[in-house]
């Protein structure tokens, strides 16, 4: 019996070969998309890690202000870590790009060569593959940067610059804006040394031995410099300030101390002749009482110290003599005089304990501001600025991490998809199943079992789901995961990658499909079959199989359609479904282009300066004409990814930046796109890492910015400098509206409102294709899926087709009747579809985008809605064009053929 | 004459698969009058009918129905024709099983220019309390009457029946055919019956029997037997 249902098949396959064509490309498109997808992802994240072992990529880089000694170095690698200098600088080349000049390598990030040789000598040169395509460059070609020639002898990358960014703060990649060039080692001391070119950035990369991350960084932090050994004239000018203060201090401490010995000193002198000054003035005394007595003489009277003052006042009493009354007030001037002395000699004793104590304090004072000023100004400069552990790094291994959402996410949407279609499969046979319910109850009759039958009639949708999966997998392995991977290649900065296959992949792709089929097919037709042999001979209509319900229009045709409707709605549901999810493919597409517009015109309407100047050796006064401000690097890992966060301190009215910062070390003002990805609002908390510090920093949401740029939060400049330790007329960054001539060995970088609107124009540029995509494969799925259920609508209403026709309704009263039904169903579905898809796939759409910190507008202009909708009444009206052929082909005389 | 056939011939296939079922037939019916065609399986007789009701085409020959010949009509001429003059009646009665009872005689209605009163129609084939079903709750009389009511409606002048009491029993035959009998009297329908039930003729006025594809005898029935007491129905 099966070998004789196994015939039927192929015949069956012949007479319904269009519909089943439709639905084996149907499921190949999407096995292709799924494969194309998962396999490049897998292609990219598997080959990145093969590439590890190959490139001997590093396990992390820091930078030091300058170059390690010997001595350093082998203290470093005692432990059997390697390191390797990476030192570069930046060149300009045409165009306003920038070439950063690299030694070739020899132990770490190892450079892959696509094509060409290395470096061999002066003037050749081996270039990053990105800029080389954006600027049409080939081996043999010449490129110019800093005033100097290079020949292209090979084009290639390097695992440390994967994502190809000049700054660890870059959002995008600029492929026409930076790019690397390796040279030979003399060559770049040649360079180096010639003195054109701007700071020498001193970085090395490592590969630990027998160490951890955080050990060998705290063994770099021990390292120090000698401001003596700094070079740098702008590096230089800062420690000597730093220097200055102190000396400042320290002269005036000192100045202080010696005052205080001298002054010590002095009253010490003064004090040593008190003595004589008050013996000097008791005899002066003595002397004048004695010549008064003389003079007094004749009255007998001895006048003494204590009693002048009483025997000369009732003398005068008595003879109220005049010279009496003169000499007993020279007698109290002198007594006062000496008293006076008393009291001189006593203050200046006491002044020259005082000033020696003060000498001994001041003394004890310039020893501990010695002390402090050794603490304060320690000039222990520690040589490390910059440490990033790979994992740490964005720009190692950034296309694998990018491509692990898209690699999950086309996992569950294949699964998805693929049930879709295989309901949509189980709809024909649902409905071959119907048409053959007589045949089916006599074999029953005849001792065929249900599993037989079963068997047989999931057999061609399963076997359409493996060739189709087979297909879809050569398609996907073949072409499509390369195709695919062309997006990631025209963004990082990678070798290319052998092809692989995955086992779970494979199994994914040859199983998943059938048994996704067998088990929706099974599961759908179950009931089907498990009738009796002669309910199914007698073609019987179970009265339960119509909804007892009754419909009051008086409008025959709309009353038709709602029980055709009806019957129909398993064909209806599919239509339905496909609709969702072909339209959320359609909207993820949408989303993607909508968002990274938003990004585009929103940075660069939010970019209010024309020039941003990030200083690496700031000044003390701020350039006119500019605003400043102070940026500090933060994070945050709420996606599950590390994303920076810049923390720009300005103050209140800056003219660049929308944002009223409060004072308050810990209140932040969070720009918008903080907002759209994490829904902060006033009140809240935002706890951000600072890793220089190995910190934690939490805020107090006060307000929210309309800036978009990046995840930025703003302070209030003198707050952000007490919160970072910094002095209070501290800035490291100066905005302004015109260039400011800012010596440029001073400065980091130089941003101009056209670097960044160029910047965020790279997102719309990179997603395109993978938006026309989605909207291709989209409107797709949605076409055939709609075709196919109308069509199979139509098949199923043949007899009623046929008899209607029979009766002699006209085309149009017939299309009226069966098709117009649908137009309710697409109509009344995609008004719930289209929002619900927006719905869901706006809820999903921030897991595709965790590793970037970019705001996330997905709202649609309403005219799009409009468009989409459009679209699918459209496409429906096609479809009905295209069907009404199909209906014109069903004979009056089905129905007779079919009964008889 | 009001339905005339004259040779009329109709094959199907090519080569060594072709047969001609009909090969001249002629024959002719009057207005009112009700008429059998008998003949074995394969005799042409349904072909005829087809034929007859535009619903399959002839090779050649004339097919004139209140004198408007349908051979050579376009598809849409030919619905036009079906709609305007025709009811059919069938063995399994090909109503939609989604419809309710009402519903499916609406169908006609619906394209009918003088449609009858549903409500009187529903009440003269005993219809009344079972408009609201769905056929798979009806009986197979109930059925075809509810196909008779759904021919009737537009009040055709033509009923086309193939073989209307072919799955019904016994009883349940005699009420359908006293029902045609009733229509064919209140309305004064003409109608041509496809039958291999040898009684039928026994009720109606004329009765053609077909052989091979040709009329092997034609006649009218002196005397009628009402279909109420027809026998081995």
């Amino acid at each position: 019996m099966n070998k004789v249902l196994r015939k039927r098949l192929l015949r069956d396959l012949r007479a319904n070969f269009g519909r089943y064509l439709a639905l084996f490309l149907l499921f190949v498109l999407g096995l292709y998309l799924v494969i194309s997808i998962v396999g490049s992802s897998e292609m990219i994240i598997q080959g990145t890690e093969r590439q590890k072992a190959v490139n001997m990529v590093e396990d992390g880089q820091f930078t030091v202000f300058l170059p390690l000694t010997e001595d350093d170095l082998s203290s470093l690698t005692a432990d059997g870590t390697v390191i390797e200098p990476m030192f570069s600088f930046d060149l300009k080349a045409d165009e306003n790009a920038t070439l950063r000049l690299f030694r070739n390598r020899d132990r770490i990030d190892l450079i892959q060569l696509d094509t060409g040789s290395p470096a061999a000598k002066s003037g050749e040169a081996v270039i990053e593959k990105g800029y080389a395509e954006a600027h049409d460059l080939h081996t043999g070609d010449t490129v110019r940067a800093g005033g100097f020639d290079f020949k292209v002898t090979g084009i290639g990358s390097v695992p440390d610059y994967d994502m190809c960014i000049a700054k660890f703060s870059d959002s995008a990649v600029e492929r026409s804006a930076f790019g690397l060039l390796f040279v030979t080692g003399e060559q770049y001391d040649a360079i180096r040394d010639s003195g054109t070119q701007n700071a020498e950035e001193y970085t090395y990369a490592y590969r630990l031995g027998n160490t951890t991350d955080d050990a060998l960084k705290e063994k770099i932090r021990e390292i120090k410099i000698e401001p003596e050994q700094i070079e740098n004239r702008y590096f230089r000018e800062t420690v000597d300030e730093i220097l200055q203060e102190r000396r400042d201090i320290e002269n005036g401490i000192r100045d202080l101390h010696d005052g205080a010995d001298e002054l010590a000193d002095g009253l010490h002198e003064l004090t040593g002749h008190n003595r004589e000054l008050c013996d000097a003035a008791d005899a002066l005394f003595a002397q004048y009482l004695a010549q008064a007595n003389q003079t007094l003489a004749a009255q007998h009277l001895a006048l003494t110290e204590e009693n002048y003052a009483d025997t000369l006042e009732s003398l005068i009493g008595q003879t109220h003599s005049e010279e009496l009354a003169a000499l007993k007030s020279s007698l109290d001037e002198l007594a006062e005089f000496r008293q006076g002395i008393y009291d001189y000699t006593d203050g200046a004793g006491s002044a020259a304990d005082g000033s020696a104590e003060l000498a001994d304090g001041v003394s004890e004072l310039k020893e501990n501001t010695d002390e402090l000023l050794d603490e304060v100004f320690k000039l222990d400069i520690e040589n490390l600025t910059s440490f990033v552990a790979a994992k740490d790094n964005i720009r190692i291994a950034a296309a694998a991490g990018d491509v692990i959402m898209d690699r999950n996410a086309g996992l569950v949407a294949g699964i998805i998809i693929l049930a879709l279609f295989a309901y949509v499969l189980s709809v024909f046979v649902v409905h071959q199943i119907e048409q053959e319910q007589s045949v089916i109850g006599a074999l029953y009759a005849l001792g065929v079992k249900k599993k037989d039958l079963m068997l047989h009639y999931i057999t061609m949708p399963t076997l359409i789901a493996f060739l189709a999966a087979l297909a879809g997998a050569a398609l996907g392995f073949s072409f499509g995961a390369e195709s695919q991977a062309k997006d990631s290649y025209a963004y990082f900065s990678l070798p290319v990658f052998d092809m692989i296959y995955p086992a779970y992949l494979v199994v994914y792709a040859l199983v998943i499909p059938p048994v996704i089929s067998a088990a929706v097919n099974a599961l759908v037709i179950n009931k089907k079959l498990s009738r009796t042999a002669l309910s199914l001979m007698k073609n019987e209509q179970s009265a339960g199989s119509y909804r007892q319900f009754s419909l009051k229009t008086k409008r025959f045709p709309l009353l038709f359609a709602i029980r055709q409707l009806v019957r129909e709605s398993r064909s209806a549901i599919a239509m339905v479904l496909g609709m969702c999810v072909s339209v959320m493919v359609v909207i993820l597409g949408l989303d993607c282009y909508v968002m990274c517009k938003a990004v585009r015109d929103d940075t660069v309407a939010d970019t209010k300066y024309s020039y941003q100047y990030l200083y690496k050796y700031p000044e003390k006064t701020v350039p006119e004409g500019g605003e400043a401000a102070y940026i500090e690097t933060l994070s945050t890992d709420r996606t599950g990814y590390t994303l920076d966060v810049t923390v720009i301190g300005i103050d209140s009215d800056n003219r660049f930046f929308d944002a009223k910062p409060e004072k308050g070390k810990n209140k932040a003002v969070v720009n918008s796109s903080l907002v759209e990805r994490f829904g902060f609002k006033p009140g809240d908390r935002i706890l951000l890492h600072d890793a220089a510090a190995d910190a934690d920093d939490c805020f107090t949401v006060t307000g929210i910015s309309k800036d978009s740029v990046g995840f930025t939060i703003f302070m209030d400049i003198d707050s952000m400098r007490e919160l970072f330790g910094r002095d209070g007329d501290y800035f490291n960054a100066v905005y302004s509206d015109r260039a400011l001539g800012i010596d440029e060995g001073r400065l980091y970088s130089v941003t101009t409102k056209e670097d960044v609107a160029r910047s965020a124009s790279v997102y719309v540029k990179l997603m395109l294709s993978l938006v026309k995509t989605m909207i291709a494969a989209g409107t797709v799925i949605f076409c055939v899926v709609m075709y196919l259920m109308m069509g199979v609508i139509i098949d199923r209403s043949a007899a009623g087709i046929s008899l209607i026709k029979i009766f002699g309704y006209r085309p149009k009263e017939i299309r009226a009747l069966y098709l117009n039904g649908n137009l309710l169903v697409v109509a009344a579905g995609a008004l719930i579809a289209v929002p619900l898809a927006k719905f869901l796939m706006d809820a999903i759409y921030p897991s595709f985008i965790r590793n970037v910190a970019c705001s996330m507008k997905l709202a649609f202009p309403w005219y799009l809605y409009a468009v989409i909708y459009a679209a699918v009444i459209l496409v429906y009206f096609v479809i009905n064009r295209l069907l009404i052929g199909k209906i014109n082909r069903i004979s009056p005389a089905e129905v007779l053929k079919n009964r008889e | 004459m009001y339905l005339q056939v004259k040779d009329v011939k109709k094959s199907y296939g090519k080569d060594t698969s072709y047969v001609q079922v009909l090969k001249g037939i002629s024959t002719g019916l009057e207005r009112g009058q009700m008429c059998v065609i008998q003949g074995t399986s394969g005799s042409g007789k349904s072909t005829l009918l087809n034929c007859i009701g535009g619903l399959d085409t002839m090779d050649s020959g004339s097919i004139t129905v209140d004198g408007k010949e349908i051979f050579g009509l376009k598809p849409a001429q030919l619905s036009d024709y079906r709609r305007d003059n025709l009811g059919f009646i069938f063995q399994f009665y090909n109503l939609v099983p989604n419809l309710t009872v009402r519903e499916n005689i609406q169908i006609c209605r619906h394209i009918a220019e003088h449609p009858l009163d549903m409500d009187e129609l529903l009440e003269t084939l005993g219809l009344t309390e079972h408009q609201n079903k769905f056929p798979a709750q009806l009986s197979g009389g109930q059925q075809q009457r509810t196909a008779i009511a759904r021919a009737l409606i537009k009040n055709p002048k033509l009923l086309l029946c193939d073989e209307p009491t072919g799955a019904l029993d016994s009883k349940t035959s005699r009420d359908i055919l006293v029902l045609l009998e009733e229509i064919n009297v209140k309305y004064g329908t003409t109608m041509l019956i496809v039958t291999h039930n040898n009684s039928i003729k026994n009720m109606v006025h004329k009765v053609i029997i077909i052989k091979d594809g040709l009329v092997k005898k034609e006649y009218m029935n002196e005397t009628r037997t009402p279909a109420a007491e027809l026998e081995d129905l």
